[in-house]
């Protein structure tokens, strides 16, 4: 399992990276494109300002700072915080395998809500800052709470080990503990 | 160990995928270093034609601009005049952001890319 669990993360660190890198041409574009559509409006006489054009490049700047300096420590605190092995047996095993692969997937999943915003604004669309930070905050909490639930599901169908065992109080679902 | 037989078959799905993407790439993206060439690629001809485009757009603009001046000082509206001088300083302050600040700001996400927190 720790060799399988490290080929994946492998796979994920090298999306991590060609996300990293598409954000960067990306943000790129999408702060030429802006100019370029304020600067074609006022050719053909439109009065756009050149704080439009500006705002959008400092939403695209603030969300690529956003995904380079504030998601890798979330990422860490994430990784940090999944228990890691509970219960025995196989159920061991799966644990560190998904607490493992749970931070990994949130990072991955967090900078492609960011790579989405930002490829949508470099191709005229607009950098909705709160959209990607929405997504963001979704892809954190959703993992958190599959991180919470991987040892009570253990625990719930497999008995699991004594010393994590819940109250039994009169569930007809609860396994028989094995020692 | 119990789930033996799938770690093993996993891996050596995962080893073959891996081998397969470095051998197809120039190992810099490894697995998704083919679409990430193809991707970088449209990007540069995008950011040329960008370049082009806004080139166009600019002088045009300024066109724009002179000819409303020189339209409003022809009938005597000096507030045409300054709104058309206003529109060639704003022109030449986006071109002077998108081929100036545009190139320096992404050196310096370029700088910024973090490496995989996990």
């Amino acid at each position: 399992m720790g060799d399988t669990l490290q080929i994946i993360l492998n796979v994920l660190r090298q999306a991590w990276g060609a996300l990293t890198l598409f954000i960067v041409s990306a943000a790129a574009l999408a702060m030429l494109a802006k100019v370029l559509s304020t600067v074609g409006a006022s050719s053909i006489g439109a009065r756009f300002m050149v704080y439009e054009s500006l705002a959008t490049i400092a939403a695209v700047v603030i969300l690529v700072l956003v995904a380079f300096v504030g998601i890798p420590p979330i990422v860490r605190a994430v990784a940090t915080s999944i228990p890691g092995a509970p219960g025995c047996g196989p159920i061991t095993e799966l644990g560190t395998f998904a607490s493992g692969l749970i931070a990994a997937i949130a990072g991955v999943r967090m900078m492609l809500a960011v790579a989405r915003t930002i490829g949508g604004a470099a191709i005229g669309g607009t950098a909705e800052v709160s959209q990607a930070l929405i997504e963001v905050v979704e892809a954190l909490f959703g993992m958190l709470l599959v991180g919470m639930a991987i040892p009570l599901i253990a625990m719930f169908f497999t008995g699991g080990c004594a010393q994590y065992q819940l109250p039994k109080s009169g569930n007809p679902f609860w396994a028989t503990p094995t020692y | 160990m119990f789930f033996a037989f799938a770690s093993n078959v996993l891996q050596l799905v995962m080893d073959r995928t891996v081998a397969a993407g470095f051998f197809l790439s120039d190992g810099g993206g490894g697995i998704f270093g083919p679409i990430l060439d193809q991707i970088t690629g449209y990007a540069r001809d995008l950011w040329g034609v960008f370049v082009g485009l806004i080139i166009i757009a600019a002088t045009l603009g300024m066109i724009v601009a002179v000819l409303r001046g020189t339209g409003g000082m022809l009938v005597g509206g000096s507030k045409e005049t300054t709104v058309a001088l206003i529109s060639v300083v704003g022109i030449v302050l986006l071109v002077v952001v998108a081929f100036v600040a545009i190139p320096q700001l992404s050196k310096m996400i370029t700088d910024l890319k973090p490496a995989a927190p996990f």
